[in-house]
């Protein structure tokens, strides 16, 4: 996929999956690489960025499996901004399939 | 470059970030490495997933709004520095050598400059130490002013508390009248009972002292039955406004002790989760100041209580001098004094 793309629905991909269940790093990037191919070298500093703007919030959880994970869990704030994300989104890919479409049938 | 490589490199360039910040990043890609090795993959191929360092470092820099190239700069700068200091000691040595006037004058000015810097200087910490000041006598009178208006607010409280009770006891008071009112009409109650006998033994002296006595003892007994009946009434009915207040006064102390209970519970509850790593810190701060308080109220409350002082302990307290407190009967004597006694100083409700 051409990392424009990528790098634009990023944020929203990472925040919805957030929004169903609060994750730790390395399962937000598997996660993540489930629907697109990303380098996982972006996915925390994007989640560092929303943590800092305080669409995030974490917590250190204890782990069977080694040190205490760190869980990334979305706010309110967070909530309304992938709310207003999807509506961009969507009125994005919307205009733009119209316009495609438009274009096939001339 | 193995894992250990990397985090160092990573700790380097990003030495502009905070030092918890800077551990917390570390920290997780740590993690992230080790989730990979974990399953299956060498530390230099988890690695290599991260993609370019340099942009890895300079997406992790934007993040917190700084400069990615902050560390060429401040290389930059720190050799211009470097040679600014080394230009210095060059005039420094031309100076000791006999400079040129050019020079010379181009060096005094720059030193009034930093005399003129200088002065600047002690004049901002001047201003700054004089703001402090100002700070401190402004905190000093807000906390004076607060002082006495609590003062006068407490003091005010006490007054009201005080005037409110004496006009509690004067209306009680008052429902005694009617009935010392009619005792007086009929001539007795106020009669000492040793007078009220002698007057009796010398009415049955004299001529037509029987006759006297009968018609006495007939208006007494009425009276006294008249008085019984009121007082009874009297009794009746502060029992009642008593029973209704002390039930109130429990119903009200056992739901908020329950609520503080309950609050307890919490409290143990919300610790419990922030030893765990949730973020609850708030809501035990949030608990434990609700149960303190809870309580408080429901011992509040228990204090409100309306409790009876025992009637044959005041009538000995008020007829007896105090010598003779000792010859009361000792289920009753002492110990009914003492309460009253003690519900006198502590000043709490009673009939």
């Amino acid at each position: 996929m051409n990392a424009q793309f990528k790098k634009g629905v990023l944020e929203l991909i990472v925040l919805e999956s957030v929004r169903q269940k609060d994750m730790y790093g390395y399962e937000l990037v598997e996660e993540v690489s489930k629907v697109v191919d990303v380098n996982e070298g972006t996915i925390y500093p994007l989640l560092k960025r929303l943590t800092n703007e305080r669409y995030f919030e974490t917590y250190l959880r204890e782990s069977t499996e080694g040190p205490p994970r760190k869980y990334y869990h979305l706010t309110v704030a967070g909530i309304l901004y992938r709310d207003q994300l999807e509506a961009e989104w969507t009125e994005f890919s919307e205009r733009v399939g119209h316009f495609l479409q438009e274009q096939k049938t001339q | 470059m193995n894992k250990q490589e990397f985090l160092a490199a990573l700790r380097k360039a990003l030495a502009v970030l905070e030092e918890e910040e800077l551990r917390d990043i570390v920290d997780e890609y740590e993690q992230h490495i080790d989730m990979k090795v974990a399953n299956g993959l060498t530390e230099e191929e988890a690695i290599a997933d991260f993609g370019d360092f340099k942009e890895l470092t300079a997406e992790l820099l934007e993040a917190y709004h700084v400069r990615a190239d902050y560390a060429a700069v401040n290389q930059a700068e720190e050799s211009e520095k470097a040679a600014g200091r080394g230009m210095a000691a060059e005039t420094e040595a031309a100076d000791r050598n006999g400079r040129p006037k050019e020079r010379r004058e181009t060096r005094d000015e720059t030193e009034e400059a930093g005399r003129g810097l200088a002065g600047l200087r002690e004049r901002a910490a001047g201003a700054w130490l004089s703001f402090g000041r100002k700070i401190k006598a402004a905190g000093g009178w807000c906390w004076r002013s607060t002082k006495s208006a609590a003062g006068w607010c407490v003091g005010s409280m006490k007054a009201a508390a005080a005037w409110i009770w004496r006009a509690a006891l004067w209306c009680f008071r008052q429902l005694e009248r009617p009935f010392l009112w009619t005792a007086g009409i009929l001539g007795i109650g106020r009669k000492d009972a040793e007078e009220r006998k002698k007057d009796t033994a010398l009415g049955t002296k004299e001529e037509g002292g029987a006759e006297m006595a009968v018609r006495r003892g007939f208006w007494e007994q009425l009276g006294g039955g008249i008085a019984a009946f009121y007082r009874w009434c009297v009794e009746a009915f502060l029992w009642c406004v008593r029973m209704t207040w002390n039930l109130f006064c429990v119903g009200i102390a056992l739901f908020v002790g329950l609520a503080g209970v309950f609050f307890l519970f919490a409290l143990g509850a919300f610790f419990v989760l922030v030893l765990s790593g949730y973020p609850f810190a708030g809501l035990v701060i949030g608990s434990l100041g609700a149960a303190v308080s809870l309580f408080a109220a429901a011992g509040f409350m228990v204090t409100l209580f309306w409790r009876k002082r025992r009637a044959a302990a005041v009538a000995a307290r008020s007829d007896m001098p105090a010598g003779r407190r000792g010859a009361l009967p000792a289920e009753l004597g002492t110990e009914a004094l003492k309460e009253s006694d003690g519900e006198e100083e502590d000043g709490s409700c009673a009939e």
